[in-house]
């Protein structure tokens, strides 16, 4: 077979009809699955059905009964039944985000006016106590005053870092709770979904947020000190591991299922 | 005395060699039967021509014995699962010279592998197939980058992507 005189992109690097060849002599699925990642061309080579096809048929057979597992690549097909089995084995998700991939943002209205607007990275966020909950001091920076006896209106987000998916963790308006008379509290029951895995047997999840104000009144409220933000378990009353705040979080924010 | 062929290289150089030799190469014998016994190869550079000639001059010594009945039963029950078109070359002597012919950087091989494949060699189109796609089975992606010079184009959500859909290749179990 004659073949045209080959581009060569770089030093070393395969033409790609030799690739296409190579790519015939790999074999075993996982080097496949590896020399995918590689490259755009060589996902290209190595993605192809024809190194695929064989794989599946001769590990599950029984796929070839299906008509409509025609449908997807025999790559996908061969990722999925593999991982099948692992499933099972799997008793708690593996934990991918990390908190430094998260920034939380807190607005605060009253009266129609925005009061309190705070953005934390996670990165500087300390847990108290290895539990999912965070004090934020406000050292004076945003000089946020709250009347404790109007209305406000919370909304409490957090957004992955490379600004990809976001949740809503609390959307409250009414009335504050008051905690003595220097705290305000607000919290909203989250959802929790049945397919939800973690440590803890039988939980609810609440999201809640505390706003601790300075005795002093400056025209018509008093400065904010301190903000702490976090999930409670409406269970045990406590507040979660950080751990488990953050698979909560994973689950709702990233496309581990 | 032995027929000889005379084979030119792209860059003009000739190189004389005994007809059992050139006729490792399939295309060569099957222009030999019609034609002359000049055989020009402008798509070969005498540095690979010399590497080919090289290889050829081995394996047909090694050819002029068919192989037993025994190892070409071997042959056919190694290629059950997997796709690899080799034959096992049965000799261990031949197999160890052909270990040493492809100590070679990526680049020479390359050249080899497409001038074998011009040719129609194909023991040698499939030991060097077989030598660079051991240089990436096993490897992590970032191994197989440096190894070949190859740029990473995607953007880090395609590669979050990918990561995520092959995690199951990259675990060690």
């Amino acid at each position: 077979m004659a073949m045209p005189q080959p581009r060569r992109q770089a030093r070393s690097s395969p033409p790609w009809e030799v690739l296409r060849l190579i790519s015939e002599f790999v074999g075993d699925p996982k080097s496949l699955a590896v020399a995918c990642c590689v490259s755009k061309s060589w996902h290209a080579v190595f993605t192809s059905d024809h190194l695929w096809t064989p794989l599946c048929r001769s590990l599950f057979p029984s796929s070839t009964h299906n008509a409509t597992a025609a449908a997807v690549s025999s790559r996908h097909l061969f990722q999925l039944l593999h991982t099948a089995a692992s499933r099972r084995r799997r008793t708690r998700s593996q934990l991918l985000l990390h908190l430094p991939r998260l920034i939380f943002f807190l607005d605060v209205f009253q009266r129609g006016a925005p009061v309190l607007s705070l953005a934390r990275a996670g990165s500087e966020l300390v847990s108290h106590r290895g539990v999912f909950r965070f004090e934020v001091p406000m050292n004076g920076e945003e000089p946020a005053a709250l009347d404790s006896g109007d209305d406000v209106r919370v909304a409490w987000t957090v957004v992955t870092a490379e600004w990809r998916e976001a949740f809503g963790l609390m959307e409250f308006e009414g009335q504050a709770r008051a905690v003595g008379n220097r705290e305000m509290w607000f919290s909203e029951k989250l959802p929790y979904p049945s397919a939800f895995c973690c440590s803890e047997a039988e939980a609810g999840f609440e999201a809640q947020i505390f706003i601790e104000l300075a005795d002093e009144v400056h025209g018509g409220g008093r400065t904010v000190e301190k903000v702490s933000f976090g999930l409670m378990n409406t269970k045990t009353w406590r507040y979660v591991k950080e751990e488990d705040g953050l698979l909560y979080l994973q689950y709702f924010l990233m496309d581990t299922k | 005395m032995a027929k000889m062929i005379k084979l030119v290289s792209g860059d003009g150089a000739e190189f004389e060699v005994e007809e059992e030799v050139a006729f490792q190469s399939k295309i060569i014998k099957d222009i030999v039967a019609d034609a002359d016994d000049v055989i020009p190869l402008p798509t070969v550079s005498s540095k690979v021509l010399i590497q080919v000639i090289e290889y050829c001059r081995k394996h047909a010594a090694v050819n002029s014995f068919p192989l037993s009945p025994s190892s070409s039963a071997a042959a056919a029950a190694s290629s059950s699962s997997s796709i690899s078109y080799s034959k096992p070359v049965s000799d261990p002597a031949l197999r160890a010279w052909d270990n040493e012919f492809v100590k070679l950087n990526n680049s020479s091989l390359f050249d080899i592998v497409i001038a074998a494949n011009y040719l129609d060699i194909e023991e040698l189109v499939d030991l060097v197939l077989e030598t660079v796609a051991d240089r990436i089975k096993g490897k992590q992606a970032q191994e197989i980058r440096r190894q070949f010079n190859i740029e990473n184009d995607f953007t880090p959500e395609e590669e979050e992507a990918l990561r995520r859909e092959n995690s199951w290749a990259f675990q060690n179990n």
